[in-house]
């Protein structure tokens, strides 16, 4: 996706959350004053817009703006719509982590100073699940998340438990972002959204979901002791569902064992029948061992 | 043919002792590292188990079918591969040369590869690559540069491992046939049997149901999709040193009576028994590298050299117990596997300029091989993975595939399918039909032509691997180009007078 795409999707995005009111959104709660309230914000809005917009042009100097758009993605107030811009601008800009490896670093941790400013509608959580439901998205957001480090994470992890009925759907998404993710602090945050019954169904239920591909014998364990307690409906039927993926995932199906007697039969089968066809010929017929082809 | 026997004097210095050598050696040839790090991933991507099924139709399809278009052809002109194609058609003969110098290219950097897997096994005992085998791949043993420009110098411990490759191939070529059969005794089981061992530990590991369940699950809806199914002929194709002119050249060395047909079914069913064991080994220790980091197996599935170089010594470091003796064990085998493929290569090269100037086998061969470990120093540089790549990528995608294709048209059209269907039957107990010619005259240039299409044009539009445009003219399409020309222009080269003499046998006068 070009620059200027991207910088146009996220404006079109910025104007809608301008406009609707009430349906839940993945980038946090509509903001109706943006850019209407006091005339000193209106300025930094339109200045903060304009920024966007020319980093949005071809040839862009992002790196050499990468702070202002770090601080417009940090700022809970802002419009989200322009964070959502800003943050995809500032996903472009990748510092090298390792030998060769660059990673969009300053956008991890905006994002994570996003979070840590309390994020009361969950925005950080709402653009991630946005991104990953773009083209190749899940990835991306994945890579993000595993670059909020440390106690950037812990935020993060705070970030999705945080009260706020209107990010509910941003945060479910963000959950599955996190199962994208994969590993031992993925498995580890699904676990603990899960077992917190001061969460909301729906972040429990997408967590056990997200969980259940990475669970393995420890997920089963896990989802067996979950089943035990008071679960709500919805919630139960998650873990028992999660239960057959885990085993579904860890042992071979039906279709695999068929498959692989397919293999073994026509195959090495196959390969022992005409062998025992040549050897059976050397020893009747011409080219035993030592004959040198001849009968 | 009454030159046939001034033919058999001048020509191929040793015959294959035993059938089974032959049937070893042309095993050993198809066998190599891509069974292990190539056919695994292509199953998974392409529909899991329901993979079997194109692969197995591109196997009775294209795959035999070839297979026994090769060793009649090179078992009738009892020559290499260059030689033979001169004796089905004059003008054809730069048709042999292209296999030959595209399976020359292909040694150089091959040999490179083995050279790292010499460097691993000496770490295997100590796990000496650490918790980070991915690092010490490209850092600590390649020293990666930052791209193709940046060649960087040679790295001593790559080239002394591709010093020692090289002996290793010279040794075991070096009287032929020969020596070959003996090697092969020994290259050919051994990988198998520690193919085996490690398919047995990985099972026997847990989580490997998981690693199984993906590369064994079958997808059906794949079956639709028809890419699936030109992965499937491609795979096939790659895969059983097909158009290299090494199986025109070992079934030269085959006495007059042999069982074409037999063979080629023999040898294509090991190499995909292979591939499927290979496949249960390489997945179910996925498996357990997956399930012990809570991820799926497709999170921590690679191809290519990240699965052998740093996926698979990740999982060796967890192994629960003897890890240094299986590690030892994986590379020994990538070893094995890959030095009769190796060699394989160098002899077709070595036949074709023996045939080609009527000179001794001894110098020609070490010619080839100094020529061959010169050329490899390229890769053997802190540069040099990125050009493997890149020569890789085109030299299969372009040399390869057309040496096919120009295969199919020369033998199947110009010099007549029929012809050697009908040699190919003579002493064959499992006698080919009309639809074989069919199939080497149509189907297959046909798959073949869709595929370099479909290549060309991705190719264009995408340039490989995100290279620059002059490392990618120059390692890509360059050396493509250069095979080419030099194709023409060793078909040119004036021929050992005694050449002229020999022709086909078997069949040949009767036709």
């Amino acid at each position: 996706m070009s620059r200027s795409t991207v910088v146009l999707l996220a404006l079109i995005i910025a104007v809608a959350s301008a406009e609707i009111e009430g349906p839940p959104t993945t980038v946090g709660p509509p903001r109706l004053e943006s850019g209407t309230a006091a005339p000193g914000r209106s300025a930094r809005y339109a200045e903060r817009r304009l920024l966007v917009t020319r980093m949005g042009e071809k040839g862009a100097d992002i790196e050499g703006s990468a702070d202002a758009l770090a601080e417009i993605v940090a700022d809970a107030s802002e419009d989200p719509g322009l964070r959502a811009a800003a943050a995809d601008l500032l996903g472009l800009v990748t510092v090298e982590v390792a030998d060769g490896e660059e990673l969009p670093r300053i956008l991890a941790d905006a994002l994570v100073e996003a979070a840590l400013d309390g994020d009361p509608g969950g925005w950080t959580a709402g653009y991630l699940a946005e991104i990953s439901r773009r083209k190749d998205g899940a990835v991306r957001a994945a890579l993000v998340v595993g670059l909020m480090v440390d106690g950037g994470l812990a935020e993060f992890h705070r970030s999705l438990a945080l009260d706020g009925r209107l990010a509910l759907e941003a945060r479910e998404a963000a959950v599955g972002v996190i199962g994208a993710l994969e590993g031992d602090w993925a498995y580890e945050t699904l676990a603990g959204l899960a077992d917190a019954p001061a969460l909301p169904d729906g972040i429990r239920t997408a967590a056990v979901t997200a969980l259940a591909p990475i669970g393995y014998d420890e997920g089963r364990a896990f989802l067996r002791n979950l089943a035990r307690q008071d679960l709500s409906p919805g919630l139960r039927k998650a873990v028992e569902e999660g239960l057959a993926t885990i085993d579904r995932t860890q042992y071979m199906t039906p279709g695999a064992w068929i498959m692989f007697a397919i293999g073994v039969i026509l195959l090495f089968g196959g390969s022992v029948l005409f062998i025992s066809i040549a050897i059976r010929r050397g020893k009747k017929h011409i080219f035993s061992d030592e004959s040198d082809g001849e009968p | 043919m009454s030159d046939t026997p001034k033919l058999l004097d001048s020509g191929p210095p040793a015959k294959w002792n035993r059938r089974s050598a032959f049937i070893l050696a042309a095993i050993g040839s198809a066998v190599g590292l891509g069974n292990v790090w190539r056919f695994p991933f292509v199953c998974y991507e392409n529909g899991g188990g329901a993979f079997l099924i194109p692969y197995l139709v591109a196997l009775l399809t294209a795959g035999i079918p070839l297979m026994i278009l090769e060793f009649s052809l090179g078992h009738k002109m009892a020559s290499g591969a260059p030689l033979s194609f001169f004796k089905a058609r004059k003008n054809s003969e730069w048709v042999g040369w292209l296999m030959v110098l595209v399976g020359f290219v292909i040694t150089a950097y091959y040999a490179v590869i083995m050279s790292w897997c010499f460097n691993y096994l000496i770490q295997s005992f100590s796990l000496g690559w650490g918790n980070d085998p991915g690092g010490f791949f490209t850092d600590k043993l390649l020293h990666l540069s930052s791209g193709p420009d940046e060649l960087g110098g040679l790295n001593w411990p790559l080239v002394v491992g591709l010093a020692l490759t090289w002996i290793a191939i010279y040794f075991a070529i070096r009287k032929g046939a020969k020596s070959v059969g003996k090697v092969v005794l020994v290259t050919v089981p051994l990988p198998w049997l520690l193919l085996l061992i490690l398919a047995v530990r990985g099972t026997t590991l847990e989580g490997a149901g998981a690693g199984l369940n993906y590369f064994l699950n079958p997808d059906w809806s794949k079956l639709l999709d028809p890419g699936v199914w030109l992965a499937a002929y491609g795979q096939i194709f790659f895969s059983l040193s097909l158009a290299f002119g090494v199986m025109i050249t070992y079934a030269s060395f085959l006495p007059r009576k042999s069982d074409i047909n037999n063979n080629a079914i023999i040898i294509s069913l090991s190499n995909c028994a292979t591939s499927f064991i290979a496949g249960i080994t390489v997945f179910s220790t996925l498996g357990f590298l997956a399930m012990g980091a809570h991820q799926t197996v497709a999170g921590v599935m690679e191809s290519g050299p990240g699965l052998v170089f740093a996926v698979y010594p990740m999982i060796l470091n967890q192994l629960p117990f003897w890890p240094g003796f299986f590690a030892a064990i994986f590379f020994i085998m990538l070893l094995t596997l890959g030095i009769d493929s190796a060699f394989s290569l160098v002899e077709a090269s070595a036949e074709a300029w023996v045939n080609k100037l009527g000179l001794k086998r001894k110098p020609v061969l070490i010619t080839v091989c100094v020529i061959a470990f010169a050329f490899g120093l390229l890769f053997a540089t802190d540069g040099g993975l990125y050009w493997l790549d890149i020569v890789d990528n085109f030299i299969n995608k372009f040399g390869l595939i057309l040496g096919g294709l120009f295969e199919c048209i020369v033998l199947g059209w110009l010099y007549g399918a029929r012809k050697l269907r009908e040699y190919a039957n003579r002493d064959s107990e499992i006698k080919i039909g009309r639809w074989w010619d069919f199939l080497v005259k149509y189907f297959t240039p046909a798959v073949l032509v869709v595929t370099f299409g479909m290549d060309l044009v991705k190719t264009i539009t995408e340039p490989y691997g995100g290279y620059p445009d002059w490392a990618l003219f120059a390692g890509g399409w360059g050396v493509v180009a250069v095979v080419f020309v030099l194709s023409f222009v060793f078909m040119r080269i004036r021929a050992d007078k005694n050449r002229a003499l020999a022709g086909e046998r078997g069949g040949g006068a009767d036709e």
